[in-house]
């Protein structure tokens, strides 16, 4: 008696573990956790932002006329209202002039914060969106290499603006611009003063002033 | 008393382009596209169907089984599981004489003949709506004030080969004033569409049949025409069941159960269940044939919800 033997079954099925990874790279292409974006425009007044996302989404389209599945490159769309994280506490902040163009990092909050942010703390989310594109955050501050910033200073916290600069060391200042700095401004000013002569009235003598002793040392604080 | 004798069904199958034949039929939805012919099955051909329809978030399913199609619409049918961006629509229209109202019209998945004894079986597989589930896309982004209400449109609209529908007022209205809710910052939705509209509206909401997508909260049922009745008259089998929240009925095959919308249920042997109800799910499963009997049996299914409140299509 032979054994029967089943036909038209199919050869391979895929496991749990085919499954499972499936299921975890879609989770993880579908959550928005962070993108790196473009700042379009800053509203100062709320300061919140409006920005792009800086590279985009893959489909795949089937064409007819090669019978394959091909990459459509599809932008995604733009972040509007998004709350600008300002860097600061109690009363004092650090502010910057963003402005378009500024390369940012985009944060989705993990739930609706449209109540929040329009001034209701603690009140139950408006929808039941979670990591929502409409849910983005933006830090200012993201560089990429085309934007990096030249003569880093590694020595320093470097407040700078172009060509003025406020650099603290771990027991020094420096304030400078791109032609000098507060440093040497000073110096020369103490230098003239130390060099003024001042001339007595006509039938008196000559009075001499005599140079501060000892001689202020501004390098002691500045650089 | 409705008559349910006389078994009749038309199963159209969208076809390929390059697989048009002569004997083959134009589209029969407003949603296929112009891009294909349809196959038109009907009796003498014995089909087996078995559909399930739901209110739940994902797609509904069709299988059926057609005996003895002929080589070259066999052929025009075969459809591979991989082609997931190639839509072909599949319409059940089935019932009692001419009475032959849709029971399925969605989207074939794989369909594939093999020989059975002396039969060759005909199989197709399809979802509602499953490639609109696969393929839709939704990159939008909406100014602040906009209504909600505006951005759940605007997605449903995104579902290709998907029709809009009704969307219930709890999907757009704060639960505690019922004032419709306007998103008071401006708001972006980016990846698949229906990914988003789970994000949009609450769970359970959101669901697909016969290629229109609706949102409905638990209580709100699709308003069209007076209620169907299931009474024994018109073929309730037994006596519903209460399994938690949710009873279940069987019945003769019926074919304008619809899922989404209300019945008048008066059953004899279960009169604490009777009233208006919201259907929840339909399962279709039988055979349709002038050559073999065989059973056609619906069961549905149904919230224990009352106060429900009607919700008209657009």
């Amino acid at each position: 008696m032979t054994t029967l033997i089943r036909q038209g079954q199919v050869p391979v099925e895929p496991s749990m573990k085919d499954l499972l990874d499936l299921f975890r790279t879609d989770l993880l292409q579908t959550l928005n956790c962070h993108h790196v974006g473009t700042v379009q425009d800053f509203n100062t007044e709320h300061q919140t932002a409006t920005a792009t996302i800086n590279y985009s989404q893959t489909f795949f389209q089937y064409n007819q006329g090669s019978q394959s599945y091909q990459s459509v490159p599809v932008s995604y769309p733009i972040l509007v209202d998004c709350p600008v994280i300002v860097l600061g506490g109690g009363s004092a902040s650090l502010t910057f002039p963003i402005a378009k163009g500024d390369e940012c990092l985009v944060l989705f909050n993990d739930r609706d914060m449209n109540n929040w942010f329009n001034g209701t703390p603690g009140a139950q989310v408006a929808t039941p969106r979670l990591h929502s594109f409409s849910d983005g955050l933006i830090l200012v501050g993201l560089r990429s290499l085309g934007n990096v910033l030249s003569d880093y200073d590694s020595s320093r916290a470097v407040l700078r603006n172009a060509d003025a600069m406020v650099g603290v060391s771990s027991s020094k200042i420096k304030i400078a611009n791109d032609t000098t700095t507060l440093l040497a401004v000073i110096n020369g000013l103490i230098t003239a003063i130390n060099a003024l002569v001042i001339t007595a009235p006509p039938g008196g003598g000559i009075c001499t002033v005599t140079p501060i002793s000892p001689s202020p040392s501004p390098g002691g604080l500045l650089e | 008393m409705a008559e349910k004798f006389g078994r009749n069904y038309t199963l159209y199958v969208q076809m390929a382009p390059e697989t048009a034949s002569p004997s083959f039929v134009g589209p029969v939805s407003p949603s296929a596209p112009n891009n294909g012919p349809f196959i038109r099955i009907e009796l003498p051909l014995s089909v087996e169907f078995d559909i399930t329809r739901k209110t739940l978030s994902s797609n509904s399913t069709a299988s059926f089984r057609i005996y003895n199609l002929s080589l070259e619409k066999r052929n025009a049918i075969r459809f591979n599981f991989s082609n997931y961006g190639t839509y072909r629509q599949v319409v059940f229209k089935a019932g009692y004489g001419t009475n032959t109202p849709v029971v399925f019209q969605g989207n074939m998945t794989q369909a594939w003949s093999v020989r059975e004894g002396v039969n060759f079986i005909t199989q197709i597989e399809c979802l509602d709506g499953g490639f609109a589930f696969r393929n839709g896309q939704f990159n939008n982004q909406f100014v602040q004030k906009t209504p909600q209400l505006s951005i759940i449109q605007s997605a449903l609209s995104s579902l290709p080969h998907v029709s809009p529908g009704a969307i219930g007022p709890s999907m757009y209205t704060t639960a505690d004033s019922g004032i419709p809710y306007i998103n008071l910052s401006g708001a972006s939705y980016s990846g698949n569409t229906v990914t988003n509209i789970l994000d949009l509206v609450p769970k359970g909401a959101f669901f697909v049949d016969r290629e229109i997508a609706h949102c409905l909260g638990e209580n709100e049922y699709i308003k069209s025409g007076n209620a169907i009745n299931i009474n024994s008259a018109s073929g309730l089998l037994g006596t519903p069941v209460l399994e938690e929240t949710l009873v279940h009925f069987d019945m003769i095959f019926e074919p304008s159960l619809n899922i989404g919308y209300a019945a008048q249920l008066t059953s004899i042997t279960g009169d604490n269940f009777n009233g208006l109800r919201k259907i929840t799910a339909v399962k279709h499963r039988g055979i349709i044939s002038d050559a073999v009997c065989g059973e056609a049996i619906t069961t549905a299914e149904f919230a224990y919800f009352n106060n429900l409140v009607g919700v008209s299509l657009p």
